[in-house]
């Protein structure tokens, strides 16, 4: 440890050119806003829609005001890539979409008028690698209800002009405006008109958001704490829980709750197996941290694809049915959205009453100040640490479900995608410190949320990772965290 | 199938460029973890990096020399980005960042904003960046076989490719064991030991860590170049999960040994091949899927990873003595 503090003192000395470093990143963010427009392949129609890393998906069920399906309507599909479908007998349609862009749903307009739908024109943002921006699905009985960019286009699809209107980068806008399709620099441009209207919607997403990777980050702290393991299988966790979810709403036909339940015991009990089985041996045989990591990256490798094994490789809804969303002042929003972010909420205000208010608690972070120290003052360790791997899974698992609400869906890979965020939250608010983590979460989410307003799209999880780095630098024991931790 | 074409299948993995690819990456990583005991888990990223300063240069129309500096000097430049601020930090600091580092540069490769430079998640086609690696060959046109094996001479997944690639390995392997048996690379043992102690010498302890990153990641570069000459450069190939399986492979052969990476690619590749062959050919397509077999190989991977670590650490050549897990 003393060794470690050195090493972290004279770090302070490299700090130019971490500067120049975080210059250098952000120079060549914003140099890649400028680009040339991508070519518009024609999308496909398709019966159902799974995205993966080659294509997004636009769908929807057309559903009449008192939610009767409606079938044999031709769906028009127009922006970035243009198909038409039609309708089935359950109302529903689908579009595969390979290009990332702003894409313009347009449906009869005297089919809406006839079952008194709202709009009949909607338009979805679509971002293949980015898990909420990949699949738009798009109803037509409340106009406001597309996902995110609702202003970027007109019925034809031309975002490129429509957004340079009023944008004060005239530069890059007015070279935009000269394509007709939605590229990303036309997307920029739109977006930094929409900077205003959308400011508020985004840092509420990033707020929710934010929220549920706290849960998954204080518990993959807590376990760092105890143990001193990053674990990479964390992310699995939290796959598994909303894959348990969807077990137990579609499989086993149970109420949501029940299967939230089932998801969170789940979750717990392979918390406390894994425990057992692996990383409690491996403490005894003082296998060391570094080495149980890749331990945890052979698990995480293990669990991702057998996950891939039992149920495929496309997303799982775990509600069918699309909530309506409504609007509170700025934002737009639902009920199931705002439930899941009170309940997050009020478990990590539960971890932390236990942290502070128990004896457990107080015996958990005494652990993690000094494992060494704690067992001699009478503490049993073992027995901590087993209850923070069960919290810790269980948290997950539960994070894992919310996840799956919130976003429509979870696939066999959700988990994994998210692991890096957690990395940069849990590092960014401190290793090995509880709170810490869930301040880090929300800066990380807001942060990947917000930068989409600026920097395209499909990057902005790249920016969070960024804060990583540049944290890394600037003060690499995080917000929270003491400097001896370092190291 | 026949159990004679699994046979070949498998065996062909044993001389394929992929293969070379993953062995020139491992013995890069052997550089940085065997070595030094640097915790590098984003060896693709520096692959990644090699493979567009390749490819994007040749697209440009460099010639080959030229092509091969600028992946090289990518590498270095990220060698030096990435060490300058970490080296100092503990080793839970470095994995974390290399990893987001690499991640970094794939989801920034695979951006719609770069379509004109990296061509996007569609990546770069091989007609664009592989006609002046397959005019240098001397092999006349048309089709070898040799042994179980055909191969067209030339074009893509070429014997060309494969002399290429091996030839590489050799050169590499035989650095390396220069490497291991210099003073430089007793003090990078050293340094893997005892970091303190070597300080305690009068050795620049971040300088010989450093430079470590810059060898091994230049041995990523060229690993990146052949692991895309065979296909397209797909910034979502070079992933995550590759660095992954250089970590087994690095580890299954034996950290810190010189054949360790080729005996452990040649047979990761020829295992992993026959199982999936085997399960394919013999399992009814009704039971398990063709994506199924593939999932529950990498299921193989992934517990030969964790049972590597927790019963053999060092793999089948290493010692045991010196293992390059501490901290």
């Amino acid at each position: 440890m003393t060794a470690a503090t050195i090493r972290c003192r004279r770090h302070r000395s490299v700090l130019p050119p971490l500067t120049a470093l975080a210059a250098a990143l952000i120079a060549i963010l914003m140099t890649l806003t400028i680009s040339q427009p991508t070519p518009a392949i024609a999308a496909e129609s398709v019966a159902t829609c799974n995205p993966t890393a080659q294509n997004g998906c636009v769908n929807g069920i057309l559903q009449d005001a008192s939610k009767k399906p409606i079938a044999g309507v031709t769906v028009t599909l127009s922006g970035a890539e243009s198909a038409t479908t039609q309708t089935d007998a359950n109302g529903k349609w689908a579009f595969s979409v390979t290009a990332d862009g702003t894409y313009t749903v347009t449906i009869d307009e005297s089919v809406a008028k006839a079952h008194g739908l709202g709009t009949n024109t909607a338009d979805v943002e679509i971002v293949k690698n980015s898990f909420d921006k990949q699949r738009g699905v798009v109803r037509f009985d409340q106009s406001a209800g597309s996902a995110g960019g609702s202003s970027t286009g007109g019925d034809s699809g031309t975002s490129g002009t429509n957004g340079s209107s009023g944008s004060s980068k005239s530069g890059s806008a007015g070279a935009s405006s000269a394509n007709d399709t939605a590229d990303a620099a036309g997307a920029l441009s739109a977006t930094l008109a929409n900077i205003g209207a959308r400011f508020w919607q985004q840092l509420y997403s990033g707020v929710i958001f934010g929220l549920m990777l706290g849960l998954m980050s204080v518990g993959m702290n807590l376990v760092y704490g105890t143990t001193r393991l990053s674990s990479f299988s964390h992310g699995e966790q939290v796959t598994l829980g909303g894959l348990m979810a969807y077990v137990g709403t579609q499989l086993l036909h149970w109420p949501l709750v029940i299967s939230a339940v089932f998801a969170v015991a789940v979750g717990a009990l392979t918390g406390w197996i894994q425990n057992e089985l692996v990383w409690a041996p491996l403490r005894r045989k003082h296998v060391g941290p570094m080495q149980q990591m890749i331990v945890t990256i052979g698990l995480s490798m293990a669990l991702q694809y057998l996950f891939q094994f039992f149920f495929g490789g496309d997303i799982k809804g775990i509600t069918k049915s699309v909530p309506d969303s409504f609007a509170l002042g700025p934002i737009t929003t639902d009920a199931p959205t705002l439930i899941s972010a009170g309940l997050a909420i009020v478990v990590i205000i539960g971890i932390t009453l236990f942290l502070y208010k128990t004896r457990l608690g107080r015996a958990t972070r005494a652990v993690s100040d000094n494992a060494a120290l704690a067992a001699a003052s009478g503490i049993n360790v073992e027995q901590v640490v087993r209850i923070v791997w069960i919290l810790s899974c269980a948290m997950a698992a539960l994070s894992g479900v919310l996840l799956g609400i919130y976003l429509n869906g979870i696939s066999w890979n959700t988990g994994a995608t998210l692991l890096l965020l957690m990395f940069a939250a849990v590092t960014l608010g401190g290793l090995g410190t509880a709170n810490g983590a869930l301040v880090g979460s929300l800066v990380i989410g807001i942060v990947a949320d917000m930068s989409s307003l600026i920097i395209p799209n499909d990057m902005r999880y790249a920016s969070a990772l960024a804060i990583l780095i540049i944290v890394l630098l600037v003060r690499p024991q995080g917000i929270f965290g003491k400097a001896q931790r370092v190291g | 199938m026949d159990i004679l074409t699994i046979i070949s299948n498998a065996a062909g993995e044993l001389i394929a460029p992929t293969t070379a690819a993953y062995v020139l990456a491992a013995i890069g990583l052997n550089i940085h973890f065997g070595m030094t005991g640097l915790m590098n888990m984003g060896q693709a990223g520096f692959m990644l990096l090699g493979a567009y300063g390749f490819a994007v240069t040749q697209s440009m129309g460099a010639n080959l020399f030229a092509s091969i500096c600028a992946a090289v000097a990518l590498a270095v430049i990220y060698a030096l980005l990435l060490g300058i601020p970490t080296l100092k930090l503990g080793p839970d600091y470095l994995s974390m960042v290399t990893l987001a580092a690499a991640e970094i540069i794939r989801i920034i490769g695979r951006s719609t904003s770069m379509t004109n430079l990296t061509g996007g998640s569609a990546g770069i086609s091989p007609q664009d960046f592989t006609t002046q690696f397959e005019n240098l060959s001397p092999l006349p046109d048309g089709s070898t076989t040799f042994l179980l094996w055909t191969y067209s001479n030339n074009i893509a997944n070429s014997w060309w490719l494969r002399i290429v690639a091996w030839a590489l390995v050799i050169v590499a392997t035989l650095l390396v064991w220069r490497w291991f048996h210099s003073p430089w690379g007793r003090v990078l043992k050293g340094i893997r030991e005892d970091e303190n102690a070597i300080r305690s010498l009068g050795k620049n302890v971040t300088k010989y860590k450093m430079e470590s990153l810059i060898l091994g990641g230049i041995f990523g570069a060229f690993a990146g170049i052949i692991f895309v000459l065979p296909r397209s450069v797909q910034p979502d190939s070079l992933g995550r999960t590759v660095t992954f399986y250089t970590w087994t492979i690095l580890l299954l052969g034996g950290a810190a040994t010189i054949f360790g990476p080729i005996l452990g690619s040649c047979l990761l590749w020829v295992l992993l091949t026959f199982v999936k062959e085997t399960m394919r050919g013999t399992i009814p397509e009704t039971l398990i899927s063709s994506n199924q077999v593939e999932a529950l190989g990498w299921v193989i991977v992934g517990v030969a990873l964790m049972c590597l670590v927790i019963f053999r650490p060092q793999g089948l050549l290493g010692d045991r003595k010196e293992l390059a897990f501490n901290a």
